[in-house]
């Protein structure tokens, strides 16, 4: 028993050094904004007692009421919604969902309207009489506004925002995927969130936009009228991760931007992929064999050729995990998924192959492709014992420095600190 | 792995000093429902609760909601804090029981065949390996009840002394040594079934996945 804590405290570690803290710095600003407009909403301020004479504040709420009756919205409470078909009434912060074999409508008081459609989730929240807030979780959700309203409505997905006055729009979200799309069929949305300039994004009538951020790579797509605007960094997998930030645009004219199906792949797995997803690693490279590699190989996409570079990792099969290394880095060059791949090459090439000469060159090239990137400090301290059992001691003892350097407390510290000693 | 990010962490020392309101004038502006007070206190302990919830739930898709509960549960019952210094634990102990009341809710719901898992969020990557072995031990430490996952997350995930998991959980030592002891149990007899964390326990060598 005291065996098995130990390797609870060593798996632990490792689960907890992959885990991190906590969410990334976009979904802790966006709780953190969540959070204030609690506060404020838990807390609201009492309105201090009016001094002015009672019959003098009676005329002037008169006077006032009549003035402006017919222009100002009814702002003293929240609007009141009803939801599904039988249109029970809503209430604020509850869940929403959508069954499989229907949308759910929403109506609101002031004649807007909402429709999650099927299989999709959300909540709404109203900060104040003048903000309605719908928290889209999953899915779609169509929004039809009642314009003049002077109510401001936000759509939040994810980390993204669309903010609308008067329009008709929908938004889609599919967290898992990381993608996220925004379609306006009148007015004017203005969209917000990483990846987009500071001030926002506007999109108008006819446009959509459409970001997928999985596997770290961002495709933009904002199409206007007779014109898209690409921002594809697929387009330029040579580009260094810079593209992220500082996308490169290309213009086509006359020519939509394709959008991918959202549809789930889940009702398309193959058989080996049926395996992998359930743990059968060895029975899921059998099966991706009798399908034909080759075909695998030169068709499948970056995420399942990655699936089936683990399974054969997973199931000890050397030569079919390089193969569908090779692919990914072949057909997929550029993507983070192909800097990856070079340091799996490497760790493929000396556990299964024990060929440490080729294992301390994948270790370097994914070292020179993502020097700062999350597997640096492990590839330069593989690399290190690459270069040692391939008796390369000058470029070993080179890479020692560099990772005390570096890393002097790191895991591979002592490994270098005895390749300098020798 | 970096060793830092598994520091042990006090548990019941939430607050960081160095941002200006402490204890007395954060309790008291809250009892004021004064929203300064309570902006205070989700900057000065946030860090810590999404901490703690992300370690014991796992980079839970339901982790915002839980950490937004956690502060307006707070906010709403800071009248039954009796004793101001003892801001850091409450705060600890609410996040813990919200916590444990999710994962009842979730054990009812799956038991009625209501809920369906759900792949967690992507939070490393760029290390798949790691990544999978994650995935892997929260699924086995779902099947244990809310304590024993609580218990079994602090004491190996989040590093935890004994002593520590049982001040968190408010419960005495020898109980935490028994939900320790019935969470192994269903640990090995599921992880045993499971390739990843199979080879986990017999090499306990992170470079087998």
């Amino acid at each position: 028993m005291q065996d098995l804590t130990k390797t609870l405290e060593q798996l632990g570690r490792e689960v907890a050094g992959s885990l991190g803290t906590g969410p990334d710095a976009a979904r802790r600003e966006a709780m953190s904004r969540s959070m204030r407009s609690v506060a404020f909403s838990v807390f609201a301020p009492r309105r201090r007692k009016l001094l002015v004479p009672a019959f003098a504040a009676l005329i002037l709420i008169l006077v006032a009421s009549l003035a402006t009756l017919k222009y100002l919205p009814r702002a003293d409470a929240p609007l009141s919604f009803w939801v599904g078909q039988n249109a029970g009434t809503g209430d604020y912060g509850g869940w929403l969902r959508a069954s499989a074999q229907e949308n759910l409508p929403v109506r609101f008081e002031d004649g807007s309207q909402l429709e999650f459609l099927e299989q999709s989730d959300g909540r709404i929240f109203a900060t104040d009489s003048k903000n309605v807030r719908i928290a889209l979780g999953q899915g779609t959700v169509k929004a039809r506004i009642q314009s003049g309203k002077k109510r401001r409505w936000t759509v939040e997905a994810g980390p993204y925002s669309v903010t609308a006055l008067g329009t008709e729009f929908s938004v889609h979200w599919i967290a898992e995927l990381g993608i996220f799309e925004v379609e306006v069929s009148s007015g004017v949305v203005l969209v917000q969130g990483p990846d987009l300039e500071p001030q926002g994004v506007r999109i108008a009538k006819h446009d959509r936009l459409r970001i997928d951020q999985q596997c770290n790579q961002v495709h933009r797509h904002l199409n206007t009228q007779d014109q898209d605007i690409t921002i594809d960094s697929e387009a330029n997998q040579n580009q260094p991760p810079a593209t992220k930030t500082a996308p490169a645009r290309k213009i086509r004219r006359k020519h939509r931007a394709p959008v991918a199906s959202l549809a789930p792949r889940g009702n398309q797995l193959s058989k080996w992929q049926e395996y992998y997803h359930s743990g059968q690693y060895l029975a899921a490279v059998q099966a991706a064999e009798q399908y034909g590699l080759t075909a695998i190989l030169n068709e499948a996409d970056s995420t399942d050729l990655w699936q089936l570079a683990d399974a054969a990792r997973f199931a000890r099969r050397g030569p079919v995990a390089r193969q569908a290394l090779l692919s990914i880095r072949k057909r997929f060059g550029g993507s983070w998924r192909s800097k990856v791949a070079a340091f799996l090459l490497g760790r493929v090439a000396i556990e299964f192959a024990q060929d440490a000469i080729a294992a301390a060159d994948w270790f370097k090239t994914y070292l020179r492709e993502d020097p700062s990137g999350s597997l640096a400090e492990e590839a330069l301290g593989r690399l290190i014992d690459a270069c040692q059992k391939a008796n390369r001691a000058h470029e070993a003892s080179q890479s020692a420095q560099k990772y005390l350097r570096l890393y002097p407390d790191g895991l591979f510290s002592t490994l270098a600190r005895s390749v300098l000693d020798q | 792995m970096n060793s830092s990010e598994h520091n042990k962490a006090p548990v019941l020392k939430l607050m960081d000093s160095g941002r200006g309101f402490g204890n007395l004038q954060i309790v008291s502006g809250l009892r004021r429902k004064d929203p300064e007070a309570a902006i205070a206190l989700y900057e000065r302990s946030s860090d810590r609760i999404h901490r703690l919830v992300w370690r014991v739930l796992g980079a839970d898709d339901e982790h915002d909601d839980v950490v937004q509960q956690v502060f307006v549960h707070a906010l709403g019952s800071i009248d039954r804090l009796r004793d101001p210094n003892a801001l850091d634990s409450w705060l600890v102990g609410i996040t813990l029981n919200t916590v444990r009341k999710l994962l009842r809710a979730r054990k009812l719901r799956r038991a009625f065949g209501q809920r369906k898992d759900r792949p967690g969020p992507t939070f490393n990557k760029h290390d798949p390996d790691r990544q999978l072995l994650t995935s892997r031990l929260y699924a086995v430490v779902e099947r244990m009840r809310p304590v024993d996952q609580i218990s079994f997350t602090l004491r190996f995930v989040e590093g935890y002394a004994l002593g520590e998991v049982a001040c968190a959980c408010d419960c005495s030592l020898t109980t935490v040594k028994r939900r320790l002891s019935r969470a192994k149990k269903i640990f090995l007899k599921h992880a045993q079934n499971d390739q990843i964390l199979a080879s986990w326990i017999e090499s306990g060598d992170s470079c087998k996945t």
